[in-house]
């Protein structure tokens, strides 16, 4: 067990030090001072004085070759200093803190109703093989994967928001203003989860041990509900955790139509007013919240599938 | 047929086994013809459109569809109808040439590390570093650094789209660079570059055109996705993830900007899905999933 985690562990640092390396480029490449923008919003000046803006480059090791800037830069993050908002004169750290709560209610409630539509009509169609409900889910995803979150986003609003008016349109003031954003982003994810889920179900029934179930006499929904879900839903819930990590980055456009103070729209305000650290902290947090979460689903895959335990002994 | 077959079978010959059993989809079909229909309008878009996407008049604004504007008018007297067709245009080009560079970076990446295994290791993990940011935020974070001209959101599509196809064509590469055909040609005495884009190429081929049909939808809502932020194609450039923002300030008094925009991207993305999960059912008909 200890070995496993520990294996896994040292496994994401190549990829850790790649991002590092990607997240730290999008700065060199970027017009604009980071040793001006820290010092506009430390000295809370336009213009900050020149030998200041001297000062701070040697501070930051901006008149070095790019590895000890690179290497600076990794020990400044390293504690959280990710530098200073363009925009707002806020730390970084502080933007991505208040934003980060939105987001991840945001991502966790799309989750739940992605569960909600998707686990039980995949068993039912990889149970019911080749029937009607089999073809209407079949379309129905088809359809859902093909729509934009956004379009999907914008059809609620007219429908729940403009015509029924039962829900907010746009803000954050509670629950009751993610139920729309997190629908529109969880019908899009269940579209590929159900199938998945009717994918591995219809493989599970056809193993040897379902055979020997059925051959025992058991009943068809004991057998299902104790033999064949527990082992077709391992593969659903390793996918829906990248699902899951994918979310954090991937609701920018849903957060930016329904105005939610989240990650996404701070990255895409980011982007458009070329605010560059606020940009490389998002970018940043998004992978990093991406790699653990693929490192908390291999472990919770070993806890639970006995064959992977088995596998890596 | 099975699995292992789909990976040998060159790509020219899968057409000519399968031209009659395509016929025999009518949802690949009605794909194939939903994209031949789009494609036809965007180049046909002088000669369909009733009116010039840039033709303003502030007298006509937001009229409701009519026999002039069948489908009304937008918050500057422009035509709504000549605009989408229009917009087909940037929409459909942009994601066939980022499509097209994913899938020669992604191929080339693939077989050189599927066939030279000191390459694998390094190529695999720097693969692995490009699938760990979703692709929207590398694509957004380029567009924001370099400004959303034309270029730069074709090469910040491209760019983090090609680890996908590399990861395919590689395991494709490993399952075939040991067959027979393979070793006859070496002994032969074919250079490793004559194998790899005489023999290799040709069958890693089919599994790739079907993930690329699908990822060309893919690009369509990315497209879309940077233009509804205000950071894709810039106005007034006609594209339907703008105009789908543009008309989202109008919601309520001209709704038909926003859904009818909405529609053509769904039409568009639904009629590569069909095509691309049909000639996976074709070519596989075991596996069922439309998972990209």
């Amino acid at each position: 067990m200890r070995s496993f985690i520990i294996f896994r562990l040292l496994q994401t640092i190549p990829v850790l030090i790649g991002i590092s390396f990607i997240v730290f480029s999008l700065l060199l490449f970027s017009p604009g001072d980071p040793a001006v923008i820290n010092l506009r919003a430390i000295m809370n000046t336009e213009q900050p004085p020149a030998e200041a803006v001297a000062e701070m480059r040697i501070e930051m090791n901006l008149d070095k070759p790019w590895y000890i800037q690179y290497w600076s830069w990794l020990s400044r993050v390293s504690t959280g200093d990710l530098g200073y908002s363009y925009q707002t004169r806020r730390s970084t750290f502080e933007e991505i803190a208040r934003a980060f709560p939105v987001t991840f209610l945001l991502s966790t409630l799309a989750m739940a109703f992605s569960c909600i539509i998707a686990i039980p009509l995949g068993i039912l169609s990889g149970v019911y093989q080749n029937t009607l409900l089999d073809h209407c889910t079949r379309g129905i995803s088809i359809i859902g994967l093909s729509i934009p979150d956004f379009f999907i986003g914008i059809l609620g609003i007219m429908f729940f928001s403009i015509y029924l008016n039962w829900l907010p349109v746009a803000g954050y003031n509670g629950l009751e203003y993610l139920i729309l954003p997190a629908l529109a982003l969880a019908v899009g994810m269940s579209a590929i989860t159900m199938r998945l889920m009717r994918t591995s179900m219809a493989e599970v029934l056809e193993e040897d041990y379902i055979r020997t179930a059925v051959a025992k006499g058991l009943p068809k929904g004991l057998i299902i509900k104790r033999h064949a879900i527990k082992n077709a839903i391992i593969p659903v819930i390793t996918y829906m955790g990248t699902q899951y990590g994918w979310l954090f980055g991937g609701a920018m456009i849903i957060e930016t139509l329904f105005a939610l103070p989240g990650l996404g729209r701070l990255f895409v305000e980011s982007a458009s007013t070329r605010d560059i650290m606020v940009l490389q902290g998002c970018v940043l947090v998004f992978a990093l919240v991406f790699v653990f979460i693929n490192l908390g689903i291999d472990i919770l895959q070993y806890l639970l599938d006995p064959r992977v335990r088995q596998n890596n002994e | 047929m099975n699995s292992d077959n789909r990976f040998i079978q060159p790509f020219f010959e899968f057409y000519q086994d399968y031209h009659t059993k395509i016929l025999k989809k009518p949802l690949l079909v009605t794909g194939l013809i939903i994209l031949m229909l789009m494609c036809l309008m965007a180049i046909f878009a002088p000669v369909i459109a009733p009116h010039d996407p840039y033709d303003q008049s502030l007298k006509n604004r937001f009229m409701s569809p009519c026999l002039e504007y069948p489908l009304g008018t937008d918050q500057f007297g422009r035509c709504v109808l000549s605009r989408l067709i229009y917009g087909a245009q940037a929409s459909i080009a942009v994601a066939v040439i980022t499509t097209s560079i994913v899938v020669i970076i992604g191929l080339l990446v693939g077989m050189y590390a599927g066939y030279y295994r000191k390459l694998d290791g390094l190529l695999m993990r720097i693969t692995d570093i490009m699938l760990a940011f979703p692709s929207m935020v590398i694509t957004l974070a380029l567009v924001g650094i370099f400004g959303p001209s034309l270029s730069t959101i074709i090469a910040a599509l491209a760019i983090p789209g090609w680890a996908k196809y590399a990861r395919v064509t590689r395991s494709t590469t490993l399952s075939i660079k040991n067959k027979g055909f393979v070793d006859n040609a070496r002994a032969l005495g074919a250079s490793n570059q004559y194998i790899i884009f005489k023999h290799i190429l040709p069958n890693t081929l089919a599994p790739i055109m079907e993930i690329a049909t699908l990822g060309l939808g893919g690009k369509i809502i990315s497209i879309a996705g940077l233009g509804f932020l205000g950071l894709g194609i810039q106005p007034p450039t006609p594209e339907w993830g703008t105009i789908m923002n543009q008309g989202l300030t109008y919601l309520s008094k001209a709704p038909l900007i926003t859904t009818t925009s909405g529609a053509m991207i769904m039409i568009f993305v639904l009629a590569t899905n069909l095509v691309g999960s049909e000639v996976r059912d074709l070519m596989d008909p075991k596996s069922d999933s439309i998972i990209i």
